[in-house]
């Protein structure tokens, strides 16, 4: 350990240096960044095109055989849109198929791997950014990779950070105490760090440009971690080398595989994207090269452009559509291209992970966060300099939660029009044969299931494709369960999935018209039930109004025509079954009991990665950060008040930070002394926890006076430490 | 070491005076602190209660005072005393108790060298260089960076509409309007359209 002259005094900030630019001739590494998209795009996209075209004109002949007016015409619009969406996922699966066939026949798909290099990697940031997270959780996770990354002899290049934004006082403090165990136990003193901001400005994009600015100049390149990421050292090892020997390189994104899934909801999403998800990486990273996106993590990054042209502009206007940019990544990827630096997708690689919401609320909380995050990135489609391709994936998360009120839309209107011969009057003699039915003679039903049909081979076909992957690789399909069982994971993932969709697309409905209404959505979480998961409260507050709406609309269906009930039936039975669904999808029981027949069964599951198993050692055998129980209330505070050791931790920390002392806080200290902090805000409680000078005379204060002069709650506090406390 | 049953008669107990109670919340509250710096041996704990607590009954023949309050400051007082040796520098009085129990922290000091807990000299040398080495290091030396926006450059339409915007959001009232205006000419046109 070192002094603390070190680390307390900064240096000169460095001045403005020479604008970085990317390597003007070819890079020299491996050849699977020296692709470009060209014909690529034309082949992928023209296939889309294809598909998309013939699905449309079905469409527009099925509407022209009833017979076109206003809303037939609005409905053909909307269905082409969404059509459209479909056909472009099924050709990025079908190519990603081709591209994987080759190597699953082989058994397996390797790695690229780097060029060999005696070099020793150039020093290299991890980055753990964290905002009230379990603290257990993300320092077995820091842990985990530590010590993966010691196995592969590379530690000296690499140092940790745990960037906190956490505004619980009691989590704040737990943090602290919990980095100080990690790097005595693991000897990470001067290699894992931590630092916590006072104020969280622009969040989680903030809270990397704040690392940026302080010791941004230290490192080559930044590892970007959520507090539930794990990556294998070997992998990021792999990664970095390639950033040496593709220096044009500015973002290499990993495609992190969901693992650690406990409720029935959680695994289904596990499933798909361990089963589906590498197949459409692949055939994304066929087109876009390295045009590629950034998805916030489990990505290695080029600090000094990254620096230079990635820190994020606002955008004109307020919240939600202007402002502060939520979801920072897209942009990041894109201004970082803009530059003139790659962006690749390395979806090849194994070593990483990330967990997924264990619940369709939880779910759709994060989707709340995303989609105003992304319906933001409308003006940056009209800005000038961004790749076409970067506004195309822009375009991509607006249409992902666009997409929903448009199938709504999609759906009301054909009940419309429904309703609208019903009630017309009109004879069921159709007006016009059209193109099918002149020339191929097929009557309306059949019409309609053929459209039906080939929309149903574009949302089924991806995952008939992605189990014919499997069935040439048997190895695989054993970590999967084998083929049967896959099979019926994939039945079960489907009806999920089916009956999900339609309580999703109400849910980013009403997400963006409550934007468009400058609101945002309060979504105040309910106590669970004795089992973890969603509780019956809290399902029958989030989804009463769907469940209504399904009702109603499936009344009025039925008495509309038996045709359009059937064919609305899996959207209203979705939407019916909701709160029963949210409860039971959430339920850990559920998910162990498909496990224990080894359905859904991924990779992550039957044959985990060393460092997945580490990583549940670890949090299995954590000690407890503090020497209070975090159940037990304000026990972070309570821990840098009472504990010796906790305050001298913390207020060391403190001081290291350059935090001062603020006379107008001992009134505020007095009372918490005399009253107790229950009555403090958390706010005031923060404030007080910033002052070392504060936090060591409380501490002396507390042990000093008599039980009569302090708060109850300290007497407990003190009186706890007359049992014996664990080591 | 005296047996304090022995030395209740005496005039060197800290009961003499005052009698046993108001002690033994003195007691109970020093060996509570002793016990949260991780002392686990209770003869050693004993000791150390003993040697504060006969402290601060000279504390309080001198000057008076509530033996639990007496008992705190000379446990404070001894522990900084003692910090101040061992770490051998000089600090004022708050920052040498949060620098020494760090020490003590790092140092792993309950696990390995309980024994040296307030203990004169000579300590072993390892103990010494550990604890005199024992900083926290919650950063490495920083090495700034300037990080600045680059505006967005938006078409003309666009920057007009943005310009727009911005002044419509200063008159929430007329924005209200526009937009309720704009609302209501969508859905006429669509029931219109559709009908």
């Amino acid at each position: 350990m070192k002094s603390p002259d070190d680390s307390a005094v900064p240096a000169e900030a460095a001045g403005p240096k020479a604008v970085s630019r990317p390597p003007d001739s070819p890079a020299a590494g491996h050849p699977r960044f020296d692709r470009h998209p060209s014909w690529r795009i034309i082949l992928l996209f023209g296939s889309a095109a294809l598909i998309s075209f013939l699905g449309c004109v079905l469409m527009a002949d099925f509407l022209w055989r009833l017979g076109f007016n206003g809303a037939r015409l609005l409905l053909l619009a909307l269905f082409c849109v969404l059509f459209t969406m479909l056909s472009l996922g099924f050709v990025h699966a079908l190519f990603g198929f081709f591209i994987l066939l080759p190597n699953e026949r082989r058994g397996a798909i390797p790695p690229p791997e780097p060029a060999p290099s005696k070099k020793a990697i150039p020093t290299t940031a991890i980055v753990f950014v964290v905002f009230n997270e379990n603290v257990a959780r993300v320092f077995a996770g820091l842990r985990t990779i530590y010590q993966s990354i010691e196995r592969e002899d590379q530690l000296g290049s690499f140092e940790f950070f745990v960037l906190s934004d956490t505004r619980s006082p009691d989590r704040w403090v737990e943090e602290e105490m919990a980095w100080v165990h990690l790097c005595r136990e693991v000897g990470g003193f001067g290699r894992i760090f931590y630092r916590h901001r006072r104020d969280n400005e622009n969040k989680k994009s903030g809270n990397i440009a704040d690392f940026c600015r302080t010791w941004g100049g230290r490192y080559t390149y930044m590892i970007v971690c959520d507090a539930d990421s794990v990556m294998a050292g070997a992998d990021i090892v792999r990664m970095t080398r390639h950033m040496e020997a593709n220096p044009r390189i500015g973002i290499l994104q990993t495609a992190p595989r969901i693992f650690g899934a406990e409720s029935l909801f959680g695994r289904v999403q596990q499933f798909s994207n361990g089963l589906y998800g590498r197949m459409f990486c692949a055939g994304l990273d066929f087109w876009q090269c390295g045009v590629g996106n950034y998805w916030g993590h489990n990505a290695v990054i080029r600090l000094e452009p990254f620096i230079e042209y990635c820190d994020l502009p606002d955008l004109p206007g307020v919240e939600p559509f202007g402002g502060k940019i939520l979801s920072h990544d897209f942009v990041e990827a894109a201004l970082m291209r803009k530059a003139g630096w790659e962006v690749w997708l390395l979806y090849e690689l194994e070593g990483s992970w990330e967990e997924g919401p264990q619940s369709l609320i939880e779910s759709a909380k994060r989707d709340r966060r995303w989609c105003q995050g992304n319906l933001q990135h409308t003006w940056l489609l009209f800005s000038k300099g961004l790749h076409p391709f970067n506004k195309f994936h822009l375009t991509m998360g607006i249409l992902g939660y666009c997409a929903s009120p448009l199938w709504l839309m999609f759906l009301a209107l054909s009940t419309w029009v429904a309703i609208d011969h019903k009630w017309s009057g009109l004879s069921t003699i159709l007006p016009a044969q059209g193109f099918i039915g002149e020339f191929v003679h097929l009557s309306m039903m059949a019409h309609g299931l053929l459209l039906f049909g080939i929309t149903l081979v574009l949302l089924v076909g991806p995952k008939m494709l992605a189990w014919l992957l499997l069935a040439v690789n048997r190895g695989r399909a054993r970590l999967f369960g084998g083929l049967m069982r896959t099979g019926v994971g994939i039945l079960i993932e489907f009806l999920l999935s089916t009956l999900i969709a339609p309580i999703l697309m109400l849910f980013h409905t009403r997400f963006i018209l409550f934007m468009f209404l400058g609101r945002s959505v309060e979504w105040k979480a309910q106590k669970r039930g004795a089992d973890a998961g969603t509780g019956w409260l809290e399902a029958i507050t989030a989804h009463w109004g769907q469940t209504l709406l399904a009702v109603a609309w499936g009344i009025l269906a039925w008495q509309t025509s038996r045709m359009l009930f059937w064919w609305l039936s899996p959207v209203l039975i979705g939407l019916l079954v909701s709160i029963p669904l949210s409860v039971i999808t959430s339920r850990p029981s559920m998910g162990r009991l498909l496990r224990g027949k080894r359905l859904l069964l991924t990779p992550e599951e039957s044959a985990p990665a060393k460092e997945l198993q580490d990583l549940e050692n670890a949090i299995a055998t954590a000690p407890p950060a503090l020497p209070i129980p975090t159940t037990s209330t304000l026990a972070g505070l309570t821990a840098a008040v009472i504990d010796p050791y906790v305050n001298g931790v913390h207020v060391s920390l403190q001081e290291a930070s350059g935090a001062g002392h603020d006379e107008n806080l001992q009134a505020l200290a007095d009372r918490m002394v005399q009253e107790g902090a229950e009555g403090l805000s958390e706010h005031e409680v923060r404030r007080l926890l910033s002052d070392p000078q504060i936090m060591i005379a409380t501490h002396r204060k507390i042990w000093s006076s008599a039980f009569r002069e302090v708060a109850p709650h300290w007497r407990r506090a003190v009186e706890a430490y007359r049992r014996p406390l664990a080591a | 070491m005296d047996v304090p049953d022995q030395a209740v008669g005496t005039p060197d107990d800290p009961a003499w005076e005052t009698g046993l109670g108001g002690w033994d919340e003195a007691y109970a509250r020093v060996e509570a602190y002793f016990s949260a710096l991780r002392i686990r041996n209770k003869l050693l704990l004993s000791r150390l209660v003993y040697r504060v607590l006969k402290r601060a009954a000279d504390m309080q023949r001198q000057s008076g005072g509530e033996p639990q309050v007496l008992a705190m400051q000379s446990t404070a007082k001894l522990v900084a005393e003692w910090f101040e040796r061992v770490l051998d520098v000089k600090l004022p009085k708050e920052r040498i108790a949060g620098r020494g129990r760090l020490a003590l922290f790092l140092a792993d000091m309950p696990g390995r060298w309980e024994r040296y807990f307030l203990a004169d000299p000579p300590w072993p040398e390892e103990f010494i260089e550990r604890m005199r080495r024992s900083y926290l290091n919650a950063g490495p030396k920083f090495q700034a960076r300037t990080m600045t926006p680059r505006p967005i450059e938006l078409s003309a339409i666009v920057t007009g509409a943005s310009q727009t915007w911005e002044s419509l959001n200063r008159t929430p009232i007329i924005r209200a309007m526009i937009s309720w205006t704009l609302v209501t000419a969508v859905v006429t046109g669509l029931v219109f359209f559709l009908w």
